[in-house]
């Protein structure tokens, strides 16, 4: 039988690349997206589009109760903002970024864990995890994705299903899209690679993180920014 | 001058009431709790408000506090859990504990320059009879200063957590009542 994974965030960026990368080896994936124009372009090909809100639990219960049984979950739906410091971030932006990028990661956890039998929960986190100046509210629901995803894998490691982070460096997705050239290239100086990767790098280490093999990882994070988390400063 | 942001008879208040006045201190300095009342249950078992409360308010929370404190506050130390490496029913404590140390760390980043240290001491639980251990840690890092983005775990060494794997033992059978 085909296995069935969801990908949160599927109709853009690394969610669709992933729901993209997971369908052409043969899986039946569900694309869930608030945006509806977005995935009336990746429906097909065996990915199924599904509108969704993850930070709507009632939302997200019921999309899980309607689909085929799930054997892989990855959430990729987030948000990033504007880069301020930690004094200028509003109350509302900070509790914003936590409600999609960290509640949303628990939302669709929970209810995907209380259906599933066996299989992997992917998380994105953000190579951000480990600190930046001027994202405080992004390191911080990003962070907190990481200290979720172990809870999680301390407690679903028992029924089989493993829980890990990908924790990807400067992808090109419409989240940097905002960026100014001269930030981009600011950035991009601070990138090994020398520049944004394309969404289809995380994804590969998605589809080995849901793979057979890849569910032996558990509680991990997969740090994938050529690395730029060394934290050396380039020459 | 030392701020404590802590609920009074918390595990906080108790670390501050030890070093206050014991040491050092150049520039005003503040102790701050960073494990709010959580609530200990199986993910399956929590429900949004559980984890709102629990964790996204006080994370928002504990920002708001750093940015207050920022920069005139030279050496912050938040005293919370060590949860964050993961553990049972640590879902909402788990997430919590590990973005405020991302918070942490990025406050530590920006203020950096300005000569601001900013740590995190993680804690095996919130009794406040941990103060006695923990206090000369905490103490330490306030004056020093130059340690700073760091998570310190106070524990005895229980976050090697070389473990035997196996199962939670599932609550044993309660003995029937009697006819």
């Amino acid at each position: 039988m085909q296995p069935h994974a969801l990908v949160t965030g599927g109709a853009q960026g690394i969610g669709r690349s992933v729901a993209e990368r997971l369908a052409a080896q043969g899986w039946c994936v569900t694309a869930a997206d608030r945006d509806e124009a977005a995935l009336a372009a990746v429906e097909g090909h065996g990915i199924a589009p599904a509108v969704l809100d993850v930070t709507d639990s009632a939302a997200v219960a019921a999309l899980v109760d309607r689909l085929p049984p799930l054997d892989v979950v990855v959430n990729c739906a987030g948000i990033a903002a504007e880069l301020l410091p930690l004094k200028d971030i509003p109350r509302e932006a900070f509790e914003r970024m936590l409600r999609v990028n960290l509640g949303g990661t628990f939302i669709l956890a929970r209810e995907a864990a209380r259906r599933m039998e066996r299989g992997a929960i992917i998380t994105i986190a953000s190579r951000g995890y480990l600190g930046g100046a001027g994202a405080a509210h992004y390191v911080a629901s990003k962070a907190a994705v990481v200290g979720l995803t172990r809870a999680l894998a301390v407690e679903l490691r028992w029924r089989g299903i493993s829980v890990n982070a990908v924790a990807p460096g400067m992808v090109d997705t419409r989240m940097i899209a905002d960026f100014t050239p001269e930030m981009r290239a600011r950035l991009s100086r601070l990138e090994p690679a020398g520049g944004p990767m394309p969404p289809a790098t995380i994804a590969e280490a998605v589809a080995y993180l849901a793979s057979a093999a890849g569910r032996m990882v558990n509680g991990q994070v997969m740090l994938v920014d050529g690395g730029k988390s060394l934290g050396v400063a380039p020459c | 001058m030392l701020s404590v942001i802590a609920p009074p008879g918390s595990l906080t208040a108790a670390i501050a009431a030890r070093i206050a006045g014991t040491m050092p201190l150049s520039a005003p300095a503040a102790i701050v709790a960073a494990m709010p009342p959580v609530r200990l249950a199986p993910l399956g078992d929590l429900e949004d408000a559980d984890f709102a409360a629990g964790c996204i308010t006080p994370l928002a929370d504990l920002a708001a506090t750093l940015a207050a404190l920022l920069p005139d506050h030279r050496s912050i130390v938040l005293i919370g859990l060590s949860a964050g490496l993961g553990d049972w029913d640590a879902v909402v404590a788990g997430a919590y504990a590990a973005g405020a140390v991302g918070l942490m760390r990025s406050a530590a980043l920006e203020y950096a320059q300005a000569g601001v240290a900013i740590n995190f001491l993680a804690l095996p639980s919130d009794d406040p009879a941990l103060a006695e251990s923990a206090a000369p840690m905490a103490g330490a890092l306030l004056a020093s200063g130059a340690a700073s983005g760091q998570v310190i775990f106070c524990d005895g060494g229980a976050n090697l957590r070389m473990r035997a794997a196996r199962p939670r033992q599932a609550a044993l059978p309660t003995a029937p009542p009697p006819a």
